[in-house]
């Protein structure tokens, strides 16, 4: 089942154009990442998906179920991690999560297990009963997605859960998303962190301005801008290394010497890894250090649009 | 139904965490009252400062006169000591008696004797409608004796012995303690229409916070919401009138005769109309620095015009006019004709003139929000 389909959906904001033309298919059991830069329009899209806000054309089915027609049934089953913190201050912890799970109809021994379990999830037990007034930026972050997922929803959307926080928290985060999956939900992430979205998702969509501008998975991604494999070697001295022995290997496209360190761009199809170092062993040569560097998705966004993710 | 009450108790939760939303509901009702304690729950009698400057048989009896009543404490006064005293409160009122005041009385135009006065128009009207009659008295014997001041002194004595002269006209209870509860009421009106709107605007605040956009991606209806809202306000409201007007008639002994169920009604209607201004302020403002500043420059203002601070016959005919579009005028004038002894049949046009505001408001807030959910900005 397809969990999330969005169709040529457009979104304006007076003259801004939000979303333009946005296609999405998210399956289920996935971890979906949506990667784009600041104002991309990732928000807009969830708000979308969560039923939050109306758009101006296309259409949108979460579970199969047109959103502007079963919005119950899709709210329901969703749960949100928003982008800013939405916790109540004033609140104990369990209170906040039994408060937005009791909207969703949880009550009695079913809610209290459910909160309690959410913020076991999350590493808060012990803070069950302090409010998030007096919590660090981590904590609040991590009673955020306690928040939304007490009600077990078949989709839990997080929106940029890691923003402004220190690396252990993130790594919590990043594990707690990957267990959530684990137990069955499908996830949407949303990330301005390549390395986030690199790390946990199964399918990622970069967007900017408003335009899905790639789709598919990190390898797909990463090929769509390079057909090229580089390897860099680098060896105590480059005597008796013969650039047209190199680029006699089958695959090799270029070869460039620099200091000790000769630079193999090799097609990436074929499979010449062997070969090469095969053939340093057999002159002889020691190898000091050895490099592949394979494209990230900072270099496939760089590559599309020309513009760094972040500035 | 259930999601109601589940809303209303997170709300009512939410209201008693905050210090500052007690500290404002404490208020509402201590400053009120002590504002009836200390501006004329001391002594019953107003202080009044005279200056004779006639210092004639009828000025000194006419100023004995006002002892006798013991409504009145006279205190003598210097005349460059008057706006002094009266500035700072060491009296209430002044007096002054003209120069050559027997003589005009005796010449049948008695100059009015010249009140000074800071307390507001109520302590001066009930001082001068006593010297009023006072001096119609003297008037009327001056009439009688043609200006002969031997006939005249002969039947003022006459009148001055006689049993019925020692009975003091006062108008006894338009008084002051009623005076005082109304204007007492006033300030509480005033800070429940700042109360009522501080809950309006947890709307806006649990926008800011972003609860409001977890809120709304659940199954949860904004109608909902919004009624959730309204009823909690609701209750609160009823509380602090209830505890009020408990409060002035149980504990201060100031009743309202059998009316305080009328003021209670009164105030309820007033109250609902209050909620309905917040919403409405609510649902226009886009954000919590907006709706404060909006709130403000709408409750202070209309306050003054509808008199709440002060008895409307004091302000310009023009402002009096206009004060007929402000809720808080129909609510002190409801006030007033119940303390002067009418009932809830002399006040239910009042009432029902509220609720029209009520609605209307509510109505225009409705309308705002159901708006800015199609434009998709209601989140
Ligand atoms: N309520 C709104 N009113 C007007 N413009 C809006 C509104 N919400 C979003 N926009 C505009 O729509 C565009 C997309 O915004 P969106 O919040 O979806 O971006 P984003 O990808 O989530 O960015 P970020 O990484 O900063 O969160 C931006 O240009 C933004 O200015
Ligand atoms: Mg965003």
């Amino acid at each position: 089942m397809k969990i999330v389909r969005m169709e040529d959906v457009i979104k304006r904001f007076g003259d801004v154009i939000a979303l333009d033309n946005v296609n999405l298919e998210i399956e289920e059991g996935e971890i979906y990442g949506l990667l784009g830069p600041n104002g991309a329009g990732k928000t807009t899209a969830i708000s979308i998906i969560c039923g939050l806000l109306n758009f101006d054309r296309g259409e949108v089915y979460v579970f199969d179920k047109n959103i502007r027609k079963e919005p119950e049934f899709i709210k329901k089953n969703i749960g949100i991690v928003p982008q800013d913190v939405a916790i109540y201050g004033d609140l104990t912890a369990y209170e906040n999560v039994a408060f937005f799970a009791s909207l969703y109809g949880l009550k009695g021994k079913e809610l209290k297990e459910s909160v309690e379990m959410s913020l076991e999830f999350v590493g808060l037990s012990d803070k069950a009963k302090e409010v998030p007034n007096k919590f660090s930026g981590g904590m609040k972050r991590r009673l955020n997605i306690a928040c939304a997922i007490a009600h077990r929803p078949k989709l839990v959307i997080m929106d940029e859960p890691t923003v402004g926080i220190d690396p252990q928290s993130r790594n919590h985060i990043l594990e707690s998303t990957k267990r959530l999956n684990e137990m069955g939900s499908t996830i949407i992430y949303t990330s301005h962190y390549m390395e986030e979205v690199e790390a946990i998702c199964t399918r990622i969509s970069i967007m900017d301005h408003g335009k899905v501008i790639a789709e598919g998975t990190k390898e797909e991604l990463t090929s769509m801008v390079t057909d090229v494999n580089t390897v860099y070697i680098e060896i105590g001295s480059i005597d008796g290394i013969k650039e047209e022995e190199l680029k006699g290997i089958k695959g090799v496209k270029a070869v460039e010497i620099r200091d000790s360190t000769i630079k193999i761009t090799s097609l990436k199809d074929v499979g010449n890894f062997d070969d090469i170092i095969h053939y340093f062993i057999s002159k002889n040569i020691p190898i000091r250090n050895l490099r592949n560097e394979i494209p990230d998705l900072e270099t496939v966004f760089l590559t599309l649009t020309g513009r760094k993710l972040r500035d | 139904m259930r999601e109601l009450f589940l809303v209303m108790g997170n709300t009512s939760k939410l209201f008693f965490r905050r210090k500052g939303n007690i500290i404002l509901l404490i208020f509402s009702i201590i400053i009120p009252l002590f504002f009836l304690l200390f501006t004329y729950g001391g002594s019953e009698q107003l202080r009044i400062g005279v200056i004779d400057k006639d210092k004639s048989v009828i000025s000194s009896d006419l100023i004995n006169s006002l002892e006798k009543t013991d409504k009145f404490k006279v205190v003598f006064l210097k005349e460059d000591e008057i706006n002094d005293k009266v500035s700072k409160g060491k009296v209430d009122s002044a007096i002054v008696i003209p120069q050559r005041f027997e003589e005009e009385v005796l010449k049948g135009n008695p100059k009015d004797v010249e009140i000074v006065s800071i307390k507001g128009e109520e302590t001066t009207l009930f001082l001068k409608s006593y010297l009023d009659r006072k001096i119609n008295v003297l008037y009327n014997l001056s009439k009688a004796s043609y200006g002969n001041k031997e006939n005249f002194y002969k039947m003022y004595n006459l009148y001055k012995n006689s049993p019925f002269s020692l009975k003091t006209y006062i108008v006894e209870d338009i008084g002051k303690t009623a005076v005082a509860t109304t204007r007492s009421l006033g300030f509480f009106i005033m800070f429940l229409m700042f109360s009522t709107f501080n809950i309006s605007n947890f709307i806006l605040v649990e926008k800011r916070d972003k609860t409001f956009y977890r809120i709304f991606a659940s199954p949860l209806k904004p109608r909902t919401y919004l009624v959730s809202n309204f009823f909690v306000n609701l209750i609160l409201t009823v509380f602090q009138i209830a505890f009020i007007l408990a409060f002035i008639t149980f504990i201060l002994n100031l009743g309202f005769t059998k009316a305080t169920f009328d003021i209670f009604l009164v105030l309820v209607s007033f109250g609902i109309t209050s909620i309905g201004l917040s919403l409405m302020i609510v649902a226009f403002s886009p954000s919590t620095s907006y709706s404060n500043t909006l709130s403000t420059l709408i409750i202070t203002p209309t306050c003054m015009l509808g008199g709440v601070f002060w008895p409307l016959y004091l302000m310009p005919e023009t402002l009096q006019r206009v004060s007929d579009f402000i809720p808080q005028k129909w609510a002190i004038d409801a006030i007033e004709k119940i303390q002067m002894g009418g009932s809830l049949s002399d006040v239910y046009m009042n009432i029902i003139i509220l609720l029209a505001f009520a609605l209307t408001f509510i109505l225009l807030g409705i309308y705002k929000i159901k708006t800015s959910e199609k434009m998709g900005d209601f989140i």
